[in-house]
């Protein structure tokens, strides 16, 4: 199935761009967490209608993307699933609000235009930053800062063991899905009435394997703890990295950069 | 159904990051109480795994040349409980969240609410359980499923709904977008109902003490009772709902109400709704009442806005092919 292979590969990609050696990839996780919370909350926070003040938020995912080696494709991909709802909303803003704010030449600039325009880019912005998270960070490493932050064991480990067991079961399911093809002559996806079994049966396929990692768990020691690998101490470095972006990211939500340049014309 | 972040404000984002939190939070002191069982962390590590295997499974409905997957919630609270059912859900939206961009990093809290708590900690235990208390079989096992999932989704909706309206980044008006949401998570509700029937049906005829054990109160409902929660999160919602609507109606965007009550202004408190229409347009663009074209503002903003972005464009591009330089020099 197309879906299945297409979600391996993206977590392979994902994980190996991750194992980079740039100067963002060596920031602590810590600090990139920090940064990109910052700076996903200041762009949500800009006014419905604000665009211009949006534009120099871009600078981030740009250069960040360039700094730190990430390939636009998977961003590409991950905008397109983002994108059916939040262009619901923003066409429909597009229809509802006709008030024409101002003409840019013969063109009538509509207050729908710009709302719509501006929660497509704050969509792609936000999509961009946690993307640069994800592409420059284990989720090891970012598990563990979780722990260090004192959230939840159960939930740290619930993410690291779901995390390691999607790429055995979409192997499974993609098996199954393949034997299913083969015996019932093609066609796209599964019929509904055969859902059933199917699912039932990856669900017990899980189910007696989630026995058998509990057992191999058990021989080499688990006793219900989750021992995180070591972090690196934030050092002085990536906290004067997170506070100078964090204050950059402050300053741009306070002060319309692109008005002002666009002034001294 | 996922959130995202740019439909958001700050303020509904972290609010409903706040609720989240304290149900996951109310999930894990459950697990680790007293009959705390070590053999359930890795059931629901895998279990996570599945659900998400097997959202990426699509199958076809019948007449309509279209194709659903399940969400998985009451598939997993069936078998799992309610409580661990929740926190492998919240583990697999986090995986989406940031290696799929399903939903954002401040959307978590909504889609954890919407997907999770809606499924596994309101329909699960208000129709799910008490259906299938008295006796399973398959009938009841199909009515609780069709009529849990069913609920759990249109609540699910609803949220979707008051989260979008209340973060004010939408023109559609409350009755038109609940209308647009409701009858199409309805008609999602009962496919995917179904088919989680049908996969409990089969779990019921190959392993029925799968079903059996989640549906034993005495081992899940030690502690803190459901009931508790329940009411807890209706108070919960009326008092968010009151408060967020108040709040979204006269302080459009969070950050600026709070700049401005550091600066002491209390411009924002007039509360007519054209003037707040201006206000939080100030930085953009100006409205018609505004002298927009005299002060050149809109060509002002579309030529700054043009070489901000060649500036950042033109630096990524130039690192870009720096490195590639760097890289295919290293190379030879």
């Amino acid at each position: 199935m197309a879906n299945l292979s297409a979600t391996m590969k993206n977590f392979c990609t994902l994980e190996q761009l991750a194992e980079g050696r740039t100067a963002l990839h060596r920031l602590h996780p810590l600090a990139k967490l920090a940064i990109t919370l910052a700076y996903a909350a200041a762009v949500i926070s800009f006014p419905i209608h604000s665009l211009s003040a949006l534009a120099p938020m871009a600078a981030y995912p740009l250069l960040g993307m360039a700094l730190s080696e990430t390939p636009w494709q998977p961003l590409l991909r991950r905008l397109a699933l983002t994108v059916p709802f939040v262009a619901m909303t923003g066409l429909s803003n597009l229809l509802l609000d006709r008030q024409v704010w101002f003409y840019l030449g013969a063109l009538p600039v509509t207050g729908g235009l710009l709302s719509c325009l501006s929660v497509f880019i704050k969509a792609f912005l936000t999509v961009s930053a946690v993307l640069l998270l994800i592409a420059t960070t284990p989720l090891a490493d970012l598990t563990s800062q979780l722990l260090r932050l004192r959230v939840p064991r159960v939930l740290c480990l619930q993410l690291m063991l779901t995390y390691r067991y999607i790429s055995v079961l979409l192997t499974e399911a993609e098996q199954m899905y393949t034997a299913y093809q083969l015996r019932s002559g093609g066609g796209r996806g599964i019929r509904m009435r055969d859902m059933g079994p199917f699912l039932g049966q990856l669900l017990l396929r899980s189910y007696d394997r989630a026995d058998r990692v509990y057992c191999a768990m058990k021989c080499r020691g688990y006793d219900g703890t989750y021992r995180a690998g070591t972090l690196p101490r934030l050092t002085v470095r990536d906290a004067a990295a997170a506070a100078s972006l964090c204050g950059a990211i402050l300053l741009l939500r306070l002060v319309n950069l692109s008005l002002l340049l666009g002034r001294l014309f | 159904m996922h959130m995202a972040d740019a439909l958001l404000s700050p303020a509904v984002g972290g609010v409903m990051a706040a609720v989240s939190a304290a149900a996951v939070g109310l999930s894990v002191k459950k697990l680790g109480g007293r009959d705390f069982d070590e053999k359930k962390i890795p059931m629901m590590g895998v279990m996570g795994a599945f659900v998400f295997a097997g959202q990426m499974i699509n199958f076809t409905i019948p007449g309509t040349g279209s194709s659903g997957h399940i969400g998985g919630g009451i598939l997993l609270a069936a078998v799992l409980g309610p409580f661990p059912a929740l926190l492998t859900l919240s583990a697999v939206l986090i995986i989406q969240c940031l290696f799929f961009a399903d939903g954002g990093l401040l959307a978590l809290g909504c889609n954890i609410f919407n997907m999770g708590v809606c499924s596994c900690l309101i329909a699960w235990p208000l129709l799910f359980r008490p259906i299938l208390r008295r006796g399973v079989s398959r009938r009841r096992i199909t009515a609780a499923s069709v009529l849990s999932v069913v609920l759990g989704l249109q609540l699910g909706a609803f949220c979707v709904v008051l989260e979008t309206l209340a973060s004010g980044v939408t023109e559609l008006p409350f009755g038109a977008f609940a209308a647009l949401m409701q009858p199409i998570h309805l008609a999602i509700g009962l496919v995917e109902g179904l088919v989680t029937a049908a996969v409990l049906c089969f779990l019921q005829d190959t392993r029925p003490e799968l079903l059996s054990a989640s549906l034993d109160a005495r081992r899940l409902d030690a502690g803190v009772s459901l009931k508790k929660v329940l009411i807890a999160f209706a108070v919960l919602a009326v008092v968010l709902g009151c408060g967020v609507s108040r709040y979204a109606s006269t302080h459009p965007d969070g950050l600026e109400w709070s700049i401005q009550t550091l600066t002491g202004s209390t411009e924002l408190k007039r509360g007519d709704a054209a003037q707040e229409k201006a206000d939080s347009s100030e930085d953009t663009a100006a409205p018609p009442d505004h002298t927009g074209e005299s002060d050149g503002t809109p060509a002002a903003g579309l030529i700054g806005s043009a070489l901000t972005l060649a500036a950042a464009g033109g630096a990524g591009w130039a690192i870009r092919a720096v490195r590639k330089k760097k890289h295919s020099g290293d190379k030879n």
